[in-house]
């Protein structure tokens, strides 16, 4: 074995510049794929952070069954009332699940400065509670500032944040002051003077110019309502959410409440469809590298298998058996797959540091605010990846070595 | 001088080899060292070169006897490497059988004949056949390493053999760094590593100069000597044979004298 162990790198190192091609190769492919690998698991964390934490809907919300089948027509016939909605408050706070519990309304209605109406949407939130949500993020949403001004506030109840679209179509900036208006639960009109104490970039093109965060108590004020659209609750470290989220739901109906409980990911189904298409381009640039690490190795091997012929019909003459030959050669191949995932595992790392410390930025699709580049570094990822670069290596020498394994002794020696 | 070849080898090898099994059986601790080394029986072998059938062995019988300093010797393509071969185990005849230790290796698979080659036989090459990457010294431990020898063994043995053979300081060389003629004498230590019954060369001085020539084949007459290894080996040079104790003669297919000489040394 050691003596294999020693043919093999000797001819390796023999042949260096070969071998170092393959290197190449492998690091590359392996690097590629876990940079790739961490650049997206970054992403998608993100993407789940700015929708748990940013869009706040924490890890479940609870709401009244149908709001998001038949309610999508008419919201307003499926809120919570007050009742209900400290009902599902105190059973949350009994079981001692939530790290935050808060409510929120979504409304829409015309927003004016007397001489411009235009459209808005506005969640009506808790500003406090909600606050508290968004600081709790850990990932990349945790140091964006997306706004300019004063965060909302629980003592000033008329004060609201506008988009920066928003803001400038009727022109007003921060201090300024608008008229909200709308139709009530009940179908009368209502408007409210309110002043606007910050603008912020909403994450998404379609909605900078008509988004609009208001405290829940004005939302309520305005639509002449006291119920709620659902209850948002970021659980507690550990939790699973699959898990929790039935029974939640299961003691709610119990207990006779007529409710959904639904996770972050059912709330916005797109991250799914995102996740599913990187995934299968993920699988794409994955076989892709593979496929010509797997080359690479199977010519590398071949290459050394023919020129080596006469010294394998030695070896065989000295008395080595065929899987001694299979052996030397898979050797070979493990050995370039080793410098290959250490190079590659190198690599990785630098594109890491590198991002690290140079702190890129990027805008991404769909996104109005420049965010922090990263990429994560996950070591079952590299552990898994590597794994199967080294199996491939060793898998790629088997064929060539079998072969020229097979072949007779004289045929072997007889090649020059 | 000259004995008819034919009756030789029926004398040589027709009793012990026809009942094989049951001698074997009948005298399980028969002394290994009385048995002849290596024999083969009516061998044929042919090689087809597309349509043609070239026969190049026709009804071979030979046996190697234990400490014998045999040459094959034959005009070129008389089947000479062809015999080699056979003799040590490295292919198979189209017909008739090939014993060692009076076994049939026919019944023999990979594992096993590789255990045999290792342990029982050396080889020589005419092109010498040392692993380039591998120093004269573990070219020579290499077939002790193939059979499991242990490294510290193997180690001190190889010095040995490198000693035994003149290459005292050239241990740590690489083949490309030796002369033909020292790169044969680590082939012949490597031959002897694993203490074989046979050391088999296929013309192993045709790619030397006469002088190393002659050295090479007195090293061979001596180690010949000194272990009480069997050697066959082929040539085509007749100044090589006055040297040898056993003159085999092939032409046509066929063994044309089997002759037993007084060596000169
Ligand atoms: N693998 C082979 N395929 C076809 N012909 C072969 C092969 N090996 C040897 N021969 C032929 O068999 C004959 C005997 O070869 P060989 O045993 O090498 O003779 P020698 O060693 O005496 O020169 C030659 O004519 C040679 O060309
Ligand atoms: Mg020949």
């Amino acid at each position: 074995m050691l003596t294999w162990l020693k043919i093999a790198s000797r001819n390796l190192y023999k042949n260096r510049r070969r071998s170092l091609f393959t290197i190449a190769a492998i690091a590359l492919g392996y690097g590629a794929v876990n940079i790739f690998g961490g650049f997206t698991a970054y992403v998608f964390d993100s993407l789940k952070e700015s929708y748990i934490y940013g869009r706040g809907t924490g890890d479940i919300a609870v709401f009244k069954r149908g709001l998001f089948d038949q309610g999508r027509i008419d919201p307003l016939r499926y809120l919570l009332d007050k009742q209900e909605a400290d009902t599902i408050r105190e059973y949350v706070e009994k079981q001692g699940i939530a790290r935050i519990t808060t409510a929120q309304i979504k409304i829409s209605g015309l927003m004016s400065d007397g001489e411009i109406s235009t459209v808005f949407i506005a969640s009506g939130r808790v500003p406090s509670e909600y606050h508290e949500l968004r600081s709790l993020a850990e990932g990349v949403i945790s140091r964006i500032d997306n706004y300019s001004g004063a965060w909302l506030s629980d003592d000033t109840p008329y004060g609201i944040a506008v988009s920066e679209g928003l803001a400038a179509k009727l022109g007003q900036g921060k201090g300024g002051s608008a008229i909200l208006s709308s139709p009530t639960i009940d179908g009368m009109v209502n408007a409210l003077d309110v002043e606007i104490v910050q603008t912020f970039q909403a994450g998404s093109e379609l909605l900078n110019d008509k988004l609009i965060l208001v405290p829940l108590t004005l939302a309520q004020e305005l639509y002449q309502t006291d119920s709620v659209e659902q209850i948002n609750i970021l659980l507690r470290k550990g939790l699973d959410i699959k898990t929790t989220r039935q029974q939640l739901e299961d003691q709610l109906r119990a207990a006779g409440l007529d409710i959904e409980v639904w996770g972050w990911e059912q709330l916005v189904p797109s991250y799914f469809k995102i996740k599913n298409m990187f995934d299968i381009i993920f699988g794409f640039i994955f076989v892709i590298v593979f496929t010509i690490a797997a080359m690479s190795i199977v010519n590398t091997i071949n290459m050394a298998v023919m020129e080596r012929t006469r010294e394998i019909g030695t070896l065989r003459a000295l008395g080595a058996n065929r899987s001694s030959i299979v052996l030397l050669f898979s050797i070979e191949g493990t050995l370039l797959g080793f410098a290959g995932t250490m190079g590659g595992l190198l690599l990785t790392f630098v594109a890491w540091a590198v991002v690290l410390i140079l702190e890129p930025s990027w805008i991404p699709p769909q996104f109005t605010t420049r965010i922090p580049l990263e990429i994560y570094l996950l070591p079952v990822n590299l552990l898994v990846t590597g794994l199967i670069f080294l199996g491939l290596a060793l898998i790629a020498a088997i064929p060539p070595s079998l072969r020229i394994s097979r072949q007779g002794i004289v045929e072997s020696l007889g090649h020059a | 001088m000259l004995i008819c070849p034919a009756l030789k080898t029926i004398f040589r090898s027709g009793l012990p080899y026809c009942d094989n099994i049951s001698r074997y059986e009948s005298e399980p601790y028969s002394n290994e060292n009385l048995m002849a080394v290596v024999a083969l029986k009516d061998v044929h072998k042919s090689y087809r070169a597309g349509d043609t059938e070239l026969r190049v062995l026709e009804g071979i019988d030979l046996v190697i006897e234990p400490g014998e300093f045999v040459a094959i010797a034959g005009p070129s393509g008389s089947g000479k490497s062809t015999i080699c071969n056979l003799l040590a185990l490295l292919d198979n005849p189209n017909r008739g059988s090939v014993y060692f230790n009076d076994q049939n290796v026919e019944e023999l698979g990979d594992r096993e004949l590789s255990l045999l080659r290792n342990h029982h036989i050396g080889i020589v090459f005419q092109g010498f056949n040392l692993v380039q990457v591998l120093t004269a010294h573990e070219n020579v431990m290499l077939p002790m390493e193939i059979g499991n020898t242990p490294v510290d063994k193997a180690s001190s043995e190889a010095y040995r053999l490198l000693k035994e053979v003149g290459l005292e300081g050239f241990e740590h060389q690489r083949p490309q760094q030796l002369s033909g003629g020292q790169q044969q004498r680590v082939a012949l230590a490597r031959a002897l590593a694993t203490n074989p019954r046979l050391v088999v060369a296929d013309e192993p001085t045709a790619n030397l100069d006469t002088k190393t020539a002659m050295q090479i084949i007195d090293l061979m007459r001596n180690l010949n000597r000194d272990h009480g290894v069997s050697f066959v080996f082929a040539t085509h040079d007749e100044r090589l044979l006055q040297r040898v104790s056993r003159i085999i003669r092939l032409l046509d297919g066929l063994i044309v004298e089997d002759t037993m000489q007084e060596a000169a040394s």
